[in-house]
């Protein structure tokens, strides 16, 4: 083998901060055609949402606009909370991708292939057949969730973490997208109880993209209802920012899953990928929760950790077997060169 | 080595899991995605709150600023005040990426929002700027407080038609094995704000379709990467794109700055040139302020920045010094443990 063909090993730990857009061969074709035309595909009629672990939803317009709202990654630098993901985040093709705020399970927008990017969006963006809008408000930092409170938020950060004087990383956009006559809110992290004004400004809601999981790490059962309910008159809900087998540590922040919230009110299990809505199906619903559990859109690796095992063992002649491709060098003449 | 068609992902933790194929050697230099770093950021987004509520952050001057940072950095201040950011710029996270262009770094720099027209790292360094929010590519309309941007999604320069920047020349500068070089975006910026329109035009290529155009009317300030020989637009481009948009103000970027920018990392020249041979204003600053009346009764005018950027750079003169210094003893810290 030819050394010198090789890679460079000290290109391999080339750190990208920030926009790697570049190495990833992203292309813009399919937002010039929304430009152009206003959509992607013909009009479907219908709102799909899939759902990609932590609080990482898909909205897929009528016409075929992909926007990626919070996608997930372990952060940059391990003080930063420690390792909350098993997985990397999949490299995903979508047209936008969106991030309510700085924190690693929010802003993993290097894993995803998007030729357009809004980071913390505040104000209105008219693409396609999207409006999406952001309504800038703080992170929650008490979640009144019984099992931990804001002081050991701020230990396990490290940092001061609500306003005032707190840095980015406590801030957080709602995001609304507005699309097909349905209007979709992504919560993100945001706190409890934004000012009235701002609801006011949000209006009523068909999907409530939620942060609700059972043990409450961002929005707990009972906030989720309220804010569901009496704020937004949201018609379906998704819960968010709970534990997926195989992609969140199980040990890391202590979240779990939002099937006894789902339990509790009319609710739907989506056995599928994705789901897909009309205006008219969501008008039959009044705070209808849809749960995902672990139907996430991609394959998620999970390690078989039950017992007994139940995996067949293969003979080792067989798998890998025994190649000896030192024998390509064998002297013809005898042992020993 | 055995040779492959297809290159797999350059990012570190693909999920095309090369390490399955084990007779595969990657020809490319993997990458450690560090990705957003604005949770380091110390300031937060109380200003972008209060423009939420209030549409401004001051009573409106009734003029726009505009600012430049070298290379095609821009500052844009709104009359009430918002400050948007487009295209910093910074050396690539590797040499091998295209080499070193600069002898410092753009200095971090407060805006309330980030825009970067594509991801070349002469644009897209948006981890300098302490930003309320950051946009890339943005593609549609985008209207907060007192102004709106609207993101016109096209495709980046391929044919320079310069006599020194030739496809030959730029292929051996940027020998980049996953980049369709004839295929690259850019999205050019239109702001409107204060009553002006504002074109950043990124490094777009020279013939954009008819839509775009069709935008891209009755523009007050056009802020084009054209210097004299022509290393992104040619100075007969220039003129030819301003013409067409009706442009009352050029500001040319992009182009060579002594202090900044690298002698022979692929360029050398200024705009001068370009400058004079128009109507123009040579300026002494860094920052200057429009309104309508302002521009009212210029036609392609070009005011030139020239080496005049809003920060400082890290210069020295280094002349001979006639008196040698003694070494100094260094303190012996260590006899402590004696």
């Amino acid at each position: 083998m030819d050394m010198t063909k090789l890679p460079n090993p000290a290109t391999w730990l080339v750190p990208v901060i920030g926009d790697n857009t570049f190495y990833q061969g992203v292309k813009n074709d399919r937002l010039i055609a929304a430009q152009k035309y206003g959509g992607i595909t013909k009009d479907t009629g219908k709102v799909k949402i899939s759902f990609y672990g932590m609080i990482a939803y898909k909205v897929t317009t009528p016409q075929g606009l992909e926007i990626l709202i919070d996608p997930f990654r372990n952060a940059p630098d391990l003080d930063l909370g420690g390792i909350w993901f098993l997985s990397q985040f999949p490299e995903i093709n979508v047209d936008v991708v969106v991030s309510t705020h700085a924190h690693g399970d929010h802003d993993g927008m290097m894993r995803v292939k998007a030729p357009m990017m809004l980071d913390r969006l505040a104000g209105t963006v008219q693409v396609g057949d999207a409006k999406i809008t952001g309504f800038p408000d703080k992170h929650v930092s008490n979640p009144q969730n019984e099992i931990y409170d804001g002081i050991i938020l701020e230990k396990a950060f490290g940092k001061h973490n609500y306003p005032p004087g707190e840095n980015m990383e406590w801030d957080n956009s709602m995001i609304l997208i507005e699309t097909g006559g349905i209007r979709i809110l992504h919560w993100g992290d945001n706190r409890q109880n934004p000012p009235q004004e701002m609801f006011d400004q949000i209006g009523d809601i068909d999907i409530f993209l939620s942060a609700v999981s059972d043990d409450g790490h961002i929005t707990t059962a009972i906030w989720g209802e309220k804010i569901g309910k009496e704020q937004l008159h949201a018609k379906a809900v998704f819960p968010g920012h709970y534990n997926v087998e195989g992609i969140n540590h199980p040990l890391a922040s202590g979240i779990i899953d939002a099937a006894q919230f789902t339990r509790m009110h009319d609710h739907t299990f989506i056995k599928d990928k994705s789901i897909s809505f009309t205006k008219e199906d969501l008008d039959k619903l009044n705070f209808h929760v849809f749960y995902f559990g672990e139907n996430v859109d991609w394959d998620v690796l999970k390690w078989p950790h039950q017992f007994p095992y139940n995996y067949p063992v293969s003979d080792l002649d067989v798998w890998p077997g025994d190649h000896r491709e030192w024998e390509q060098y064998k002297p013809k003449n005898g042992d020993k060169y | 080595m055995e040779k492959t068609s297809k290159h797999p992902s350059p990012v570190m933790g693909s999920t095309k899991v090369t390490h399955r194929q084990p007779k595969h050697i990657d020809p490319m230099p993997r990458l450690v995605q560090v990705g957003d770093v604005a949770y380091a950021q110390n300031k937060n987004n109380t200003r972008i709150i209060a423009a939420h509520y209030y549409g401004g952050l001051r009573e409106n001057t009734g003029e726009v600023t505009i600012s430049y940072y070298g290379m095609s950095a821009i500052k844009i201040t709104t009359p009430k005040g918002l400050e948007l950011f487009f295209d910093p710029w910074k050396n690539p996270c590797d040499p091998s990426w295209g080499g070193i262009w600069y002898k410092m770094r753009m200095p971090m720099t407060h805006c309330d929002i980030g825009f970067v027209t594509h991801s070349h790292f002469d644009h897209n360094a948006y981890e300098m700027l302490d930003a309320g929010m950051l946009f890339r590519g943005l593609t549609g309309e985008y209207s907060f407080a007192d102004f709106k941007v609207t993101g016109l999604a096209d495709k980046h320069i391929v044919e320079t038609q310069s006599p020194v920047y030739t496809k030959e020349v730029l292929d051996t500068l940027y020998p980049f094995p996953n980049v369709d070089k004839e295929d690259v975006d850019n999205h050019i910026y239109l702001i409107e704000t204060g009553g002006l329109r504002i074109v950043h035009w990124g490094d777009n290529r020279q013939n954009p379709p008819q839509d775009i155009w069709d935008k891209l009317t009755d523009i007050d300030v056009v802020i084009l990467p054209v210097t004299d020989d022509g290393r992104m637009l040619t100075p007969e481009w220039a003129d030819k794109i301003a013409a067409k948009m009706n442009a009352k103000i050029i500001i040319p970027t992009h182009y060579f700055i002594d202090g900044i920018n690298i002698e022979g990392a692929g360029w050398g020249k200024t705009a001068e040139n370009f400058a004079k041979s128009h109507d123009n204003t040579i300026l002494d600053t860094h920052t200057i302020s429009l309104n309508k009346a302002k521009v009212k009764d210029y036609n392609n005018h070009v005011m030139y920045f020239g080496n005049n950027v809003n920060f400082e750079f890290v210069g020295i003169d280094l002349p001979e010094n006639g008196k040698v210094a003694d070494i100094p003893e260094v303190k012996s810290v260590w006899e402590q443990y004696k």
